[in-house]
């Protein structure tokens, strides 16, 4: 907060604060009066404090309403927020790779209604009663009939008979009743089915119906069933577990960067090797130490930060 | 494009060079994030406007890191908006006999909502609310004390920086 060095604002801050108290005479008022009259400059500092608080004729009709809004949690990031604007952008502008980096992010959802962090799971209720798990390092907002996904992978198991639905990118999942798993990937989502079907529209191409123990790839102008992938083990992230089968070495990190701090390089050499098994997600330390065991890899810790994945 | 103009270049000259270089570019990176057309078009065109009414453009040396970073505050006060708006409408909705305001009265509100927010930012918690349990309800400094659980004079400091933040705001 900057401080106002002008006296005749601080005493013009003074006396509407005295006035607010409750406990001003009418002396206290017409002396102020005296005050903001005795001065063109008193007047001014008045008028411009009562021009912002003139915003609030609007709300006193709700005044309940105008004080939850207001005091709602803020999102987070608030990077730009306020008057501090043309500094900040100027600091940042000579970051420009930084910049990327936080707009990316931004944009993938940094405000969302739903957030997890590194690591974390959660359960939410959406507005119908239905039940929505987060997978760890997943962004979502809440819309008019479901939520719409801007990175990570929910899991909706649906209670009510009204129809729920996921937006993706590429399309859109909904269902009347069906537990699924949505993932938002780079250019593509996929989706798994645990009970029930779903319908995926994708945005410009021809709906789908999806049943029971079926996983599809979702792309802008196609939808396509994925016969080799369970959504059994596609959605064994919900037990803390991930199960892969016959999966890349990099995907299979990707995964798990999603439950680590800090980053996972694969180098190239190694990226396409051929994963299958059930690791932990919980414990991602003790799954890269297996996952050198198993691969011929070797796994560099440097730092907590950065692991390396080489060939051995 | 990146780097300083030539010295001599008018602003004009410079600003349709951004807009040639670098307009489609934003509008893309908008699109593709966002997924959809519409409002990429129209958080991008703001930030155009915005980077035009910039008093120092000729000091800007990457426009589109400038760019970037408009297009940021701009998309923040879009969800800011639409969160206050939301948070709004979900408590009028608890109240059984209020009055829903039509669609006019909205966008008045949610300005207004907006610019308080503005000049409320960044104060602590406690002090936003005793501000607004004075400003809405009339209450004495020695109640909402009470309902704080901090002494009148806390709350006479409370009101002094909210007084204070909408002077400041008042003067942007």
């Amino acid at each position: 907060m900057e401080a106002v060095q002008d006296p005749i604002v601080s005493q013009a801050i003074e006396w509407m604060v005295l006035l607010r108290s409750g406990t001003a005479t009418p002396c206290d008022a017409q002396a102020f009066a005296g005050w903001r009259g005795s001065d063109p400059r008193h007047d001014e500092a008045c008028r411009r404090i009562e021009g912002v608080l003139g915003g609030f004729s609007v709300c006193q009709a709700a005044p309940d309403a105008t004080r939850q809004a207001l005091l709602a949690k803020r999102r987070t990031l608030k990077l730009l927020a306020g008057s501090g604007v043309v500094v900040a952008a100027g600091l940042l502008a000579r970051h420009s790779g930084m910049v990327d980096a936080l707009f990316d992010e931004y944009l993938a959802g940094s405000f969302a209604d739903y957030r997890t962090g590194t690591g974390k799971r959660e359960v939410v209720t959406l507005a119908d009663g239905s039940i929505m798990t987060l997978n760890a390092h997943s962004r979502a907002d809440r819309d008019a009939d479901g939520v719409t996904l801007w990175m990570g992978e929910v899991f909706v198991q649906h209670q009510a008979s009204r129809l729920v639905a996921v937006q993706t990118r590429e399309g859109r999942v909904s269902a009347t009743r069906a537990d699924f798993a949505v993932r938002q990937f780079n250019g593509f989502s996929r989706v798994a089915v645990l009970a029930g079907e779903v319908q995926i529209n994708p945005v410009a191409g021809v709906q789908m119906l999806l049943r029971q123990g079926e996983v599809a790839c979702l792309r802008a102008a196609a939808c396509e069933r994925q016969a080799q992938l369970s959504a059994q083990a596609e959605t064994a992230w919900l037990d803390g577990l991930l199960q892969v089968s016959d999966r890349s070495l990099r995907e299979v990190a990707a995964a798990l960067a999603d439950y680590r701090s800090g980053f996972i390089r694969v180098a190239d050499a190694v990226a396409g090797l051929r994963v299958s098994g059930t690791f932990p997600l919980d414990d991602t330390d003790r799954t890269l130490s297996a996952l050198g065991k198993v691969l011929p890899v070797r796994i560099v810790f440097n730092t907590d930060y950065l692991v390396r994945i080489e060939a051995a | 494009m990146s780097g300083a103009p030539n010295s001599g270049w008018n602003r004009n000259e410079y600003l349709s060079l951004i807009f040639r270089s670098d307009y489609r570019w934003l509008a893309e990176r908008l699109r593709f994030r966002l997924g959809c057309g519409f409002q990429a078009e129209d958080v991008a065109s703001e930030t155009f406007a915005q980077l035009a009414a910039l008093p120092n453009l000729e000091a800007v040396r990457e426009p589109r890191a400038m760019l970037t970073t408009i297009a940021q505050r701009v998309m923040y006060e879009t969800w800011r908006r639409r969160d206050l708006e939301r948070s709004y409408l979900d408590a009028l909705a608890n109240v059984p006999e209020a009055v829903h305001p039509s669609v006019e009265e909205r966008a008045v509100l949610v300005e207004s909502l907006m610019a308080i927010d503005r000049a409320l930012d960044g104060l602590p918690v406690k002090a936003r609310t005793a501000f607004l349990y004075s400003q809405l309800d009339g209450l004495t400094y020695a109640e909402i004390g009470e309902r704080l659980g901090v002494s009148a004079s806390m709350v006479r400091q409370y009101m002094a920086k909210a007084l204070t933040a909408c002077y400041v705001a008042a003067e942007l």
